[in-house]
């Protein structure tokens, strides 16, 4: 009887380690992902960060806690990390404060994942909503003479492409905003419901469609006088290789022949335009759907004074027309945005003083490099996105 | 043509009466004696002879002046018992009854010295019933009130108010109205010593908008007289015309203000004035001579800064008079002669520190130096019926307004230098250059006036027969405007110069005829004034609709005195109708040529020897040739009340002028050529393209002018009231209440025309909208200035206190309903506005919608302020003044119609004077 208990014993033990031996146990990882975040977002927690196996597809999804560390086990194998989440942020200019919800991403492509524990870190920066061309200067303040007098033909906006593709700029129209932002309240608001853009002034680059190529990288300078204006006023620019002028028929504004004309498709008077020298107005590029003709009948909006004579026609820009935004101002000034806080939450400036704002400008800064191109930051937050009183450099970055 | 017939009525009932009227009189004298008057007037104090002194008899109309020893003597009087008043300057004028139902020889009449130590001073404006509504101000008044200018005068008459003149700009009449406008302040007629002012040929301003550095409208053209260039010093008298005047006086709309210098012997008299923005020195002095003539002198010198920070904005002001008088016998009666001379000089300066503040070549100064002389020659024959009054005056002016800036240009701008029609090769401007601005007028006027006066009586009553002759010849030999061309100042008007010189004089000629009668029926008195005058610019090119066209001017005045009533109860009602005509001015009758230039090619090239610039220029005429006189028709009536010493003035009164002058916008199309320059490439041509060789298009464009038209209407209806009450002797004040009530309806009359200046898709925008309804507004306001003016005789002081209440204010825009009456097209055919274009958002730039308030009534409440003035004599000697206004001022804060809430600060304004007399 004894032998054959232990034969039972024998055979259970053989049994247990053949199981054993048969199982494929992989190695796993514990993952810390710690991720930062840009300025102006105070919490990092509840974001979500998917990792997803570039090679089975299975995904795994934790969140961060307070400190914005996520820990999590996986398997080891090469990984593709997504973070992704919405946040509060605040931005200051001016002395005033900015907040919105943004949307938060973060992206680590082809992440090898091994060994017992690993640290990754993770930068979230704010999505982009470019649709690839943005402003890249707004030099609307015009310089001073060597003899201190007033000079300002020389004004120009250089708009650029921010894509990685070949973009036309035919039928891209520059627009100026009937409110200014020193006014207590924008009227267009009220009357139309919702924060709209309403312009007073619409330039558009001629063209069937395809006639005006421009690569990546490249920007199109479209300015008020196309000359080298430092022949007559040290303090000016060369405007020479400008692409289009905004020319006005009338005593006070010249044609210069190496420079096409923009179409003048709108304008509240008849008289030669320039932009307001202390950047009280704020700026958009749009592109209208069908004939310029059309979007003018069908956006046409009017505003009277309740003690006033006359009306006031003017025309709106829908937003989903609209291909970047700048809302501008000056910090002592600034009251209520002509721009809607989706486009642009905050605005940018050439400072308050009188003499310092002279022959400077706005220019969007540098988010990376890739190769020669430069990528420009565009967060919809000209405050952030843009340098403030800079010496115009056109054409180059 | 029944007014003449009616004149012409008059003339032959005068003469055949004038014929009867030597009859009449022996009949009289077999019947009754006549008696006469005779006496000697003289100083009480001192017992001097007053020569040049007045003695009137009011019921008979009948005046003379004393010889140089003082004596007077009228004859051919009818018993009774009569007022006669003896007046002479420096003193008080002296009412009395008395009986010449006798002879009366040797009577000495004594007459005090002006003081404040007299029972009977008057320091407000007289209404004078001299059968239209006059407002008279004396010496006395004048010195309480403590002017710097004739402006200053118009705060006395009903409805005026106390206001601190603000030299940096015009300062325009105001009358019987609530506001002001161009058409009163042109057509008020402003007589210093017979000889009248007139500001018809100045044409002092840059054309081209071209306006001062603050905008201020510092320019006067066809607005009438400037009264910051008068003078209030040397004044004996003012009387202010606001009714119906006498035909003696034309070329006037609203009023006449009437200014009677001092003349005889005067003390050197000094006067210091200053206020918080302005000091005023002056200097006088009068002396009799030998042979019954005197010399009077004087000069004034004023600065005004209009900004205490901006010692770079000032208008100054010095004038000189010189005056001469001689009297004495000729033929059967006597003469007097008057003559003057007078200098006014002003200069108003400016600096523009706005950018330049570095720069010293930014300037503004418009000077005006002017020269007016008359001589005047009365004769009266010596039974005081028949006078012949005859004045030749003569102003010479130089006037010139300079601008100089250094150019520096906001970027490349093209030139415009043609002053000739057509297609020309221009050139740019140079980006710096030093530039001046030259507007220099020297207007040339000259006045002859001759008057004859026939007194005569009938049925034993004084009647009056008046006829005479005004001509007057207006020409302005400046250089205009002047600058250079290539160098322009104003660059962005594209003006050219222009010489005044070659605009024609203008010549006016008028006749007058007027007869004065009286008629007593069961001791009530009637008189009546009735007369016609009838005027035309001589020589007028036939072109224009106004040539040889005679106007007449019909007037009528009337009153009726009841009999007093045994209580001493006086009343008179009294009317008026009548015709005024204001002929137009230089600036209406001959504007300037307007040049309009268009690019046909700009081409700029980056290259400067590429460039090109050709232009079109346009030349319009926008002379009006259907201008013509502006008219305004007066009516009014009023009542006058006295019992004892309380008096009671009211009139009624409404004027109505529809067609005064205004300017109005006329649209017109240019032609021109647009030249493409797309088939050529400016990188590869060596040398300036050149028309010929360029394609082009056929193009028009809308351009403006503005030129003058009698489209102006303004509706006066009004008010006025006067009441002076008794002495309260316990107060040892007088007390009065004046005050009127003015609706005033202004307005635009005939079609408008409005092109939005917009750009749309490229072009401008393809319509004119023709509106034709009112755009005008009405204002309404009552008020009313109580004054109490305590004499402390003992203490010689008059202490003032004016509580000036303005009851309310209103003002409310002439509705009209936005839309246009038609529109025209861009071929330049004009299609009625309708339905289908109201609903086309095509013209929805053309319709004005207003807001929602826009016709509402703007009211402001009631407003008080107390002001003051104190006049202390120190000794015979010196005098001093001082005033403050606003001391106390209610101005409740109110709610206009949009919601806003009107807070009103009022600071109180003060000034001091000295008056010494040596």
């Amino acid at each position: 009887m004894r032998k054959i208990n232990l034969l039972l014993v024998f055979g259970l033990i053989i049994t247990l380690f053949s199981c054993d031996k048969d199982e494929e146990i992989t190695p796993q990882t514990k993952v810390t992902i710690q991720i930062s975040v840009p300025d102006g977002i105070e919490s990092m927690d509840e974001i979500s960060i998917t990792l997803k196996d570039v090679n089975t597809g299975t995904q795994r999804v934790v969140s961060t806690e307070a400190d914005g560390t996520a820990i999590i086990t996986v398997d080891e194998g090469v990984y593709n990390i997504i973070a992704s989440g919405e946040k509060e942020h605040t931005t200051d200019v001016g002395g005033e404060s900015f907040t919105r919800t943004v949307s938060l991403a973060g992206l680590k492509e082809n992440k090898s994942i091994e060994g017992e524990t690993m640290n990754i870190d993770l930068s979230l920066f704010i999505v982009i909503k470019s649709k690839g061309w943005v402003f890249k200067e707004l030099y609307y303040t015009g310089s001073r003479t060597p003899e201190d007098k007033s000079y300002y033909k020389d004004k120009y906006f250089e708009i650029y492409n921010n894509s990685n593709e070949v973009l036309y700029a035919d039928g891209i129209s520059l627009a100026e905003s009937d409110h200014g932002t020193y006014k207590e309240e924008n009227e267009w608001t009220t009357i139309l419901g919702e924060p709209t853009y309403v312009a007073h002034t619409i330039y558009t680059i001629p063209g069937s469609g395809k006639e005006h190529a421009v690569n990546p990288g490249e920007s199109v300078i479209l300015c008020d006088v196309g000359i080298n204006h430092k022949e007559v006023n040290a303090n000016s620019f060369d405007l020479s290789k400008a692409d289009f002028e905004w020319y006005d028929e009338h005593k006070l504004d010249v044609d210069v022949p190496e420079v096409p004309n923009l179409i003048k498709n709108f304008s509240y008077s008849k008289s030669i335009w320039t932009p307001h020298n202390r950047g009280y107005r704020s700026y958009i590029l749009f592109r209208a759907e069908g004939t310029m003709e059309d979007f003018l009948i069908n956006n046409e909006v009017q505003r009277s004074n309740a003690s006033g004579s006359r009306i006031t026609i003017r025309y709106k820009v829908p937003s989903n027309l609209i291909l970047d935004a700048v809302e501008v101002s000056t910090p002592s000034k600034f009251v209520s945005k002509a721009v809607p806080v989706g486009l642009d939450i905050s605005y940018t400036h050439t400072g308050d003083s009188d003499d310092i704002r002279y022959g400077k400008c706005v220019r969007r800064k540098v988010l990376r490099w890739d190769g020669t191109r430069a990528i420009l930051t565009d967060t919809n937050n000209s405050a952030e996105d843009f340098e403030s009183t800079v010496t115009p450099n056109p054409g180059k970055i | 043509m029944r007014i003449l017939g009616v004149v012409i009525l008059l003339l032959f009932i005068n003469s055949f009466v004038f014929a009867q009227n030597t009859s009449i009189q022996k009949t009289n004298s077999s019947k009754v004696k006549p008696v006469s008057f005779s006496g000697l007037v003289l100083d009480k104090n001192s017992g001097e002879i007053l020569s040049a002194s007045s003695i009137v008899i009011k019921e008979l109309n009948l005046w003379q002046t004393t010889n140089v020893k003082g004596e007077f003597e009228i004859n051919n009087i009818k018993p009774n018992i009569y007022t006669l008043y003896v007046s002479c300057l420096g003193y008080n004028t002296v009412k009395t009854k008395i009986n010449l139902e006798h002879n009366k020889l040797g009577y000495i009449i004594k007459l005090e010295l002006l003081s404040l130590s007299l029972d009977e001073v008057v320091v407000t404006a007289r209404e004078r019933l001299n059968l239209s509504s006059t407002s008279t101000i004396n010496e006395m008044a004048m010195e309480h009130l403590q002017p710097s200018g004739v402006a200053d005068f118009f705060e006395l008459l009903p409805g005026g108010k106390p206001t601190n003149i603000d030299y940096s700009e015009m300062a325009q009449v105001s009358l019987r109205q609530v506001g002001s406008d161009n058409n009163t302040s042109l057509g008020t007629l402003f007589i210093v010593d017979d000889a009248p002012l007139t500001n018809d040929m100045n044409m002092q301003t840059p054309n081209g908008g071209a306006r001062d550095i603050k905008g201020i409208d510092r320019y006067t053209q066809s607005k009438g007289v400037d009264m910051r260039q008068i003078s209030a010093d040397e004044i004996e008298k003012i009387d202010i015309i606001r009714g119906v005047p006498s035909v003696e006086y034309g070329d006037l709309t609203s009023g006449v203000v009437k200014i009677t210098r001092k003349s005889g012997r005067t003390p050197t008299t000094i006067r210091i004035k200053s206020n918080i923005n302005h000091k005023l020195m002056h200097i006088g002095k009068g002396w009799n001579l030998k042979n019954n003539s005197s010399l009077n002198v004087g000069a004034d010198y004023l600065i005004y800064k209009g900004d205490p920070r901006n010692s770079l904005n000032s208008y100054q002001r010095a004038t000189f008079s010189i005056r001469y008088r001689k009297s004495g016998v000729l033929f059967d009666g006597s003469y007097t002669f008057k003559s003057f001379l007078d200098y006014t000089g002003t200069l108003d300066k400016e600096k523009d520190d706005e950018e330049q503040l570095t720069l010293p070549e930014d300037k503004y100064s418009s000077s005006y130096n002017k020269m007016l002389s008359k001589i005047g020659f009365e004769w009266m024959s010596e039974d005081n019926t028949l006078s012949i009054k005859t004045n030749l005056s003569g102003s010479y002016s130089i006037d010139k307004l300079v601008r100089t800036r250094g150019v520096s240009l906001k970027g490349p701008t093209p030139s415009f230098t043609s002053i000739e029609e057509g297609r020309y090769k221009s050139e740019y401007l140079p980006a710096r250059y030093y530039a001046e601005h030259t507007v220099e007028g020297k207007p040339v006027n000259l006045f002859l006036s001759i008057v004859l006066n026939k007194h005569y009586n009938l049925i034993g009553t004084p009647q009056n027969f008046k006829a005479g002759l005004n001509y007057s010849y207006g020409n302005n030999f400046g250089g205009g405007q002047m600058f250079d061309i290539y160098a322009p100042l104003f660059y962005e008007s594209g003006s050219r110069p222009y010489s005044f010189k070659d605009i024609p004089s203008i010549k006016k000629m008028s006749y007058f005829v007027e007869s004065g009668n009286l008629l007593k029926l069961n001791n009530h008195i009637f008189k009546i004034q009735v007369g016609a005058r009838i005027g035309k610019i001589q020589d007028l090119d036939d072109k224009y609709t106004m040539a040889n066209k005679w106007y007449v001017d019909p007037r009528v005045n009337i009153s009726w005195k009841l009999p007093t009533s045994t209580n001493s109860f006086d009343i008179s009602f009294y009317t008026g109708y009548g015709w005024q005509t204001k002929f137009p001015t230089s600036s209406h009758l001959y504007p300037h040529k307007k040049y309009y230039d268009v690019k046909e090619l700009d081409y700029f090239s980056q290259n400067p020897d590429l460039r090109a610039l050709y232009i079109n220029t346009k030349i319009v005429n926008p002379t009006n040739y259907n201008i013509s006189p502006s008219r305004n028709r007066k009516i009014e009536g009023g009542i006058k009340l006295s019992y004892k010493k309380f008096t009671l003035n009211l009139t009624v009164f409404n004027e109505y002028m529809d067609n005064g002058f205004t300017s109005s916008t006329n649209y017109f199309r240019i032609k021109y050529r647009e030249y493409d320059y797309s088939s050529i490439d400016p990188h590869r041509i060596t040398e300036p393209p050149n028309i010929d060789d360029l394609d082009y298009s056929n193009e028009s464009r809308y351009f403006t002018y503005s030129t003058s038209y009698n489209l102006s209407s303004v509706d006066k209806k009004g008010i006025e009231y006067v009441l002076n009450f008794p002495k309260l002797v316990g107060l040892a004040s007088n007390l009065s209440i004046s005050g009127a009530w003015f609706k005033t309806n202004y307005d635009k009359e005939g079609e408008r025309l409005y092109q939005p200046s917009i750009i749309l898709e490229g072009e401008e925008y393809p319509y004119i909208g023709v509106y034709d309804y009112d755009t005008g507004d009405t204002k309404e306001q009552l008020n009313t200035t109580i004054r109490i003016d305590t004499h402390l005789k003992k203490i010689k002081l008059i202490f003032s206190n004016q509580i000036y209440v303005k009851w309310f204010y209103k003002r409310q825009s002439n509705y009209n309903d936005g839309i246009p009456v038609a529109y025209i097209n861009k071929s330049g055919e004009r299609n009625p506005f309708g339905d289908a274009e109201l609903n086309d958002p095509k013209f929805s730039w053309l319709v004005n919608t207003y807001g929602h308030l826009y016709f509402e009534p703007y009211n402001t409440p009631v407003l008080v302020s107390l002001n003051q003035k104190v006049t202390k004599e120190i000794n015979n000697n010196i005098r001093i003044s001082f005033y403050i206004n606003n001391l106390i001022a209610y101005q409740p804060e109110y709610k206009t119609p949009s919601g806003a809430i009107i807070k009103l600060y009022s600071s109180p304004y003060f000034g001091a004077e000295l008056n010494i007399k040596l």
